[in-house]
């Protein structure tokens, strides 16, 4: 049997948030991995609801340079 | 309907030169097509991500305006067109989206959940500290205990004088 994932409390859902802003990049870069990819929902425990809102402001903010699209160096 | 509209301007331009040309470029720009813009920041100099076009920085500004959907595409084929204009993006402004937030305000929210999160971690620190003394404690004593009854013993048998050895 593998081990059980983690349980986790969805950030958004808990402080009822309903909409992500494309501009706050502080908030959105906890939610990338060490490669600047987005991070999947098996890991941050974020609602499906808000994961959709989550890639689309990500792909917002990178595209204007907000964020980055990948990890240089 | 309400859109919002985030521009990057090169930075080829000084900072009052950049200002004065997001107006004329965008907010005039929606005046003339008749919307009406009800926010306006200029949130100044800020790095790239990335490069952009061979720059590594530019001057953002963030405007909302009510105006017909139409017209977007128009100011669309407009901005395209522009030499002081980097990149732009035009997006709706959801229902539930609240208040449009000032750079200089969200900044402060960054600063304030920095600090947070600094306290929270001294917090957990120190109670990993104390959790960690408190094991050790506990590690040394039971073994202590244990030992007590056998040394006992063997004092005893060595205090003894009639046991010869």
């Amino acid at each position: 049997m593998p081990p059980k994932p983690k349980k986790f409390i969805c950030h958004f859902t808990k402080n009822g948030i309903k909409h992500i802003d494309y501009k706050d990049a502080k908030l959105l870069s906890k939610y990338i991995t060490y490669y600047r990819s987005i991070q999947s929902r098996f890991h941050t425990g974020v609602s499906l609801k808000h994961q959709k809102m989550l890639s689309s402001a990500i792909k917002k903010a990178r595209i204007m340079g907000l964020m980055p699209f990948i990890r240089y160096e | 309907m309400k859109y919002e509209i985030m521009t990057i301007i090169g930075n080829h331009l000084g900072e009052k030169e950049a200002e004065q040309a997001a107006k004329k470029l965008i907010i005039e720009r929606i005046t003339e097509h008749g919307g009406t813009v009800s926010f306006d920041d200029f949130w100044g100099a800020k790095g790239f991500a990335y490069m952009i076009k061979g720059q590594k920085w530019g001057y953002y500004h963030v405007a909302q305006f009510d105006i017909e959907a139409e017209k977007t595409i128009e100011m669309r084929t407009e901005l395209n067109i522009e030499k002081d204009v980097v990149r732009f993006l035009i997006t709706k402004v959801s229902k539930h989206a609240g208040e449009p937030k000032t750079y200089a305000d969200m900044k402060k929210e960054w600063d304030a959940m920095e600090k947070e999160s600094k306290i929270s971690e001294a917090e957990a620190a120190v109670a990993a500290d104390t959790a960690k003394t408190a094991k050790k404690a506990e590690k040394t004593e039971p073994k202590a205990k244990a030992a007590d009854p056998v040394d006992a013993a063997l004092d005893s048998v060595i205090s003894d004088a009639k046991t010869s050895l």
